[in-house]
């Protein structure tokens, strides 16, 4: 139940959808550049630096194929998906307090 | 008798304008169903097309995982037409092995199937590719794990491969009659303000926890849209 809320919190982060449409949405703005620049700005993604420009990618069809290729060869979720837990559980208590 | 005609007229209007916003709203998602107790990947770690991602933490040196990519396309391409693209990128690399493995057939529909073979530190590394194609999208799911482990995993990996759904309505790709019976229910309590959108996610999240982490959180995605739009037309 507490990983759902973890992974759902996440999904909902990447949706960037507020929890409640005009009190909370601050709120997940505030903390979340905070808290993923605390822990996961220092290790570069390999995502980023691994991706073709966008200039060179436009022109080429398959380029999703290879985005899910590199993501698949690379190995360091252990280290992003401790720094994602902690905005998981961020934003999950924020979602256990709003339901209160 | 005239004003009331009219105003009647504008309430069907308005209704129908409500109808074709809803109708709009609920777009077209394409989904798969993880392993569970995968870990999803922190979206940020993604790369460009990639919607999301779930990686299996266990002892071993390189993690297996799955993501799902999507591409738009700028003229409408068969899977077949797709997947020869995607050769031609992958055969560029000398490191890579690329095989063709056929039509696969998923919920979403005809996919195909592909097997790449790479060196990376961690060693040899297998990834298995399904294709879809709808609507000018591309859809890529792709499973990795290291190649002499991959057949440890091969069953979660072919699983997810025939979760690969794509659904406008997603409260009606949900399999369990009786559990697409009582959320439609609640739906509807939710439509008209008489359920919270608290009570109805926690509802989504505890009710169908076959469906996956991605798929709640779409269908709590379109919900949150739907209300939004109403609220803020």
């Amino acid at each position: 139940m507490k990983k759902t809320y973890l992974n759902l919190s996440l999904l909902l982060c990447l949706f960037a959808l507020p929890l409640h449409a005009d009190e909370a949405a601050p709120a997940l703005e505030e903390i979340l550049p905070a808290v993923q620049e605390a822990e996961i700005a220092p290790e570069t993604p390999l995502a980023a630096t691994e991706t073709p420009s966008p200039d060179a990618t436009e022109k080429h069809v398959g380029k999703a194929a290879e985005d899910g290729s590199l993501q698949g060869t690379q190995n360091d979720w252990g280290k992003y998906v401790v720094a994602a837990t902690v905005v998981g559980a961020a934003i999950t208590a924020i979602i256990l307090v709003s339901h209160k | 008798m005239a004003l009331r005609a009219g105003a009647g007229v504008r309430t069907v209007i308005k209704g129908l304008f409500f109808l074709l916003t809803i109708f709009s709203l609920y777009s077209n998602e394409v989904y798969f169903v993880p392993p569970a107790g995968w870990d999803l990947i922190n979206p940020q770690n993604l790369g460009k097309r990639v919607k999301v991602g779930f990686a299996l933490k266990n002892s071993s040196t390189f993690a297996p995982s799955l993501n799902l990519a999507e591409e738009k396309l700028q003229t409408p391409l068969s899977v077949a037409e797709y997947v020869a693209a995607v050769k031609k990128i992958h055969l560029s690399n000398p490191n890579n092995r690329w095989r063709d493995l056929g039509a696969f057939k998923s919920p979403a529909g005809p996919c195909h199937l592909t097997e790449l073979e790479t060196k990376t530190k961690w060693g040899q590394v297998r990834l298995l590719q399904l294709f879809f194609i709808q609507d000018k999208t591309a859809y890529i799911l792709t499973a990795s794990a290291l190649k002499e482990e991959f057949s440890q995993f091969y069953a979660s990996f072919k699983k997810a491969f025939d979760s690969l759904n794509s659904s406008s309505h997603l409260l009606s790709s949900l399999p369990d009659v009786k559990k697409r019976e009582r959320l439609s229910l609640a739906y509807d309590k939710l439509s008209s303000s008489c359920l919270s959108h608290e009570e109805w996610e926690k509802m989504v999240v505890l009710e169908c926890p076959e469906m996956g982490a991605y798929w709640q959180a779409l269908l709590i995605k379109q919900t949150r849209e739907i209300t939004c739009k109403k609220e803020h037309p």
